[in-house]
Parts: C-alpha cells; structure tokens; sequence
C-alpha cells in the first residue's frame, strides 16, 4: 500500500526508527501485532517474510497454518489448496455437462 | 494505522534480507503464535488470505504435502451417511430446484449443500430445509454465523439448526468453486449431481471436491464418474 506525494513515498520516520532499534524479532512481533485487525495488509506483510524463510521453515510455517485453518474450518482450506489446478478442472466438468445436457435431449 | 504507518511497515519488511536458518524458524514461531492467538473469526479471515498467498508461492511439491495434511488432520470433515434411496430422492429434489433456478448464487450453493446435509436424514427434511432456505434468504440478506459452534443435534430444531450452520459452510466451499472456476452456479451443481450419481454410502463436500480433483490427476474414479455411459446416458431433465 503505497500513497504517494509529489512522487515521494510518505513514511512515519519515528515509527521507522522505532522498529530498527528493536531486535528482528521483535520488530516482527510489533508489525503482526499492528496489522491484526487488517487481514488483506497482514497477508501481504506475512507474504514478504515468508518469502525471506529458508525453504524448511517456509514448508513448516505452511504446514502449522493449514493444520490449525483445517482444525478451525475443515471445509474452507481444500478448494483454495487446488486453485492452481482450477482452469483444467473447469475445462472437464464444462465438458462434463455439455455431454450430459446432450446426451438428456 | 494511517497510511505513512503502512508504507514505513512496508518498506521496514522489504529491506529485511534472506534470513539465517535460527532467526527464520523463529519467525516463522512468532508469525504461527500470532495467528494462533488471534479470536477465531478474525483467524479465519487471516488464515484464508494469508494461505491462499502462501499456496502461490508454494512449490508443487510443498502444496501436495499440504494438501495430505488436509486429508490427515484432526477433526475429520463432517461426514454424511447416505442411503442409495436418500441418495436417489435427494438428487430429483436438487434437480426440480434446478429446472427453475434462483438467480442467487449463494442460494444454488446452499441448495447444493442443504441437499447434500437433508440427505443425512432423510430427503423430506431435506427438501424442508431447502423451503426454509428460500423463505429465510428472501428476507435476510446475509446469514452467517462464523462463532456458533455445532453442537451434535438432539432435537430435529437442532438438528435442523446444526445442519443450517454446516451447510452454510459447504455453501461457502462450494461457492468458491463457482467463483473460481467462473461457472454458472446452476452448472456447478448439474455437475455436482452428476458426480452424486455414482458416491454411494459417506458423501461430504470435501469428498466431493475431492473426486473433482481427481478430474485434474486423471484419475480412474473421475473418468468412470464422467466418461461412461452410466452418467452420459442419464437424464437429468
């Protein structure tokens, strides 16, 4: 989330500040802490740090987040764990129910 | 927050380089503590957004792995018992709801669901359920209720209360697939009949997104599901 003035970027200098004083940790703490009652800014706040993880801990930082959404939601996780296979899954099933819709005539 | 707080944050994780293998496992700890802490609507809501960017980002590989946890974890998804009988009356009943189709498409989903919930009992409620699903939904615009937990119904109020709630759920689910896979939802769930066709015994929704993700793998069940005559030859009309 960029607004920009005059082509400058406009930063809270002291906040900035505030967070380079602290230990990585703990700066990451505050920020989650900050962005808790706003969803779309935390995703993409979580999105760069998972992006700086090790491979591992990227896998094991997905893996703890699937099994508590599935402990707390077990219908929500699977339809976007196959988003990605979704354009070959509608091809079928469109195909699916042009043959049905033809064959029933 | 104001907007200069969210830029510097912004900027503040940008410049944070790849980390160490000690500092990343922490991080990854404080990010999984935080969500955890979180009260349960507002971990929902930053559960689905952040895994859904964390799946782009993820290798096939990883995502399989995630994907076999989804079949492993605990509690299991809700189970449906079905009766071939049920499973018959059940679709005709979808099936006349589907000749004249509401425009809704939050309703075809919980038509879809409330058919696949009613069939646990039997048709009739089912079919009760879909009635009540039209009345309340043509007075009430938005009806959910994230917080309520189900309980195991005693009553058939309850148990028609609980089925409410979980079909509200698989309302959800299914209405992810409309949108992502951009079909109509009166299509989606012709299919989702078509699929029924041939799922005797437990039925839930998450099994049927998973025999429609065997439509992606290839797999031999989907290809029986939609390939044979036993389906193409149906009428559905």
């Amino acid at each position: 989330v960029i607004q920009e003035k005059g082509g400058k970027m406009e930063i809270n200098e002291e906040l900035l500040k505030e967070l380079k004083s602290m230990p990585l940790e703990k700066a990451i703490e505050t920020i989650i802490e900050k962005f808790k009652s706003c969803p779309s800014p935390l995703q993409l706040i979580i999105a760069s740090l998972a992006a700086r993880l090790s491979p591992e801990d990227f896998e094991y930082l997905l893996g703890q987040l699937v099994t508590m959404g599935v402990k707390y939601d077990p219908q929500g996780l699977l339809p976007m764990a196959i988003k990605e296979s979704l354009p070959l899954l509608k091809e079928r099933l469109l195909n699916a129910i042009k043959t049905i819709k033809e064959e029933s005539k | 927050m104001t907007l200069a707080d969210i830029n510097t944050i912004s900027t503040f994780v940008q410049d944070i380089p790849a980390l160490q293998p000690g500092i990343s496992k922490k991080v990854a700890q404080i990010i999984i503590s935080k969500i955890d802490e979180m009260p349960h609507t507002q971990k929902l809501l930053t559960l689905h957004k952040v895994l859904s960017v964390l799946f782009l980002m993820a290798s096939d590989e990883t995502r399989t792995k995630m994907i076999d946890i989804v079949k492993s974890v605990e509690p299991k998804p809700i189970m449906v018992n079905v009766n071939t009988e049920h499973l018959k009356e059940a679709k005709q009943i979808l099936l006349k709801y589907i000749e004249n189709p509401p425009e809704d498409a939050i309703l075809v989903g919980k038509l879809v669901s409330a058919c696949l919930i009613g069939i646990k009992f039997n048709a009739k409620e089912g079919e009760n359920m879909i009635r009540d699903f039209i009345e309340t939904l043509s007075k009430i615009s938005k009806v959910r209720s994230p917080d309520l937990e189900v309980a195991e119904p005693e009553s058939w109020r309850s148990k028609f209360l609980a089925s409410t709630l979980i079909a509200d759920k698989h309302a959800m689910a299914i209405m992810h697939w409309t949108e992502r896979l951009d079909m109509k939802p009166t299509e989606l769930a012709k299919a989702v009949v078509a699929i029924l066709e041939k799922i005797n015994g437990t039925v839930c929704i998450p099994d049927v997104l998973e025999f429609l993700i065997g439509a992606v793998n290839g797999s031999d069940q989907i290809k029986k599901t939609i390939e044979t005559e036993n389906i193409t030859n149906r009428t559905l009309h």
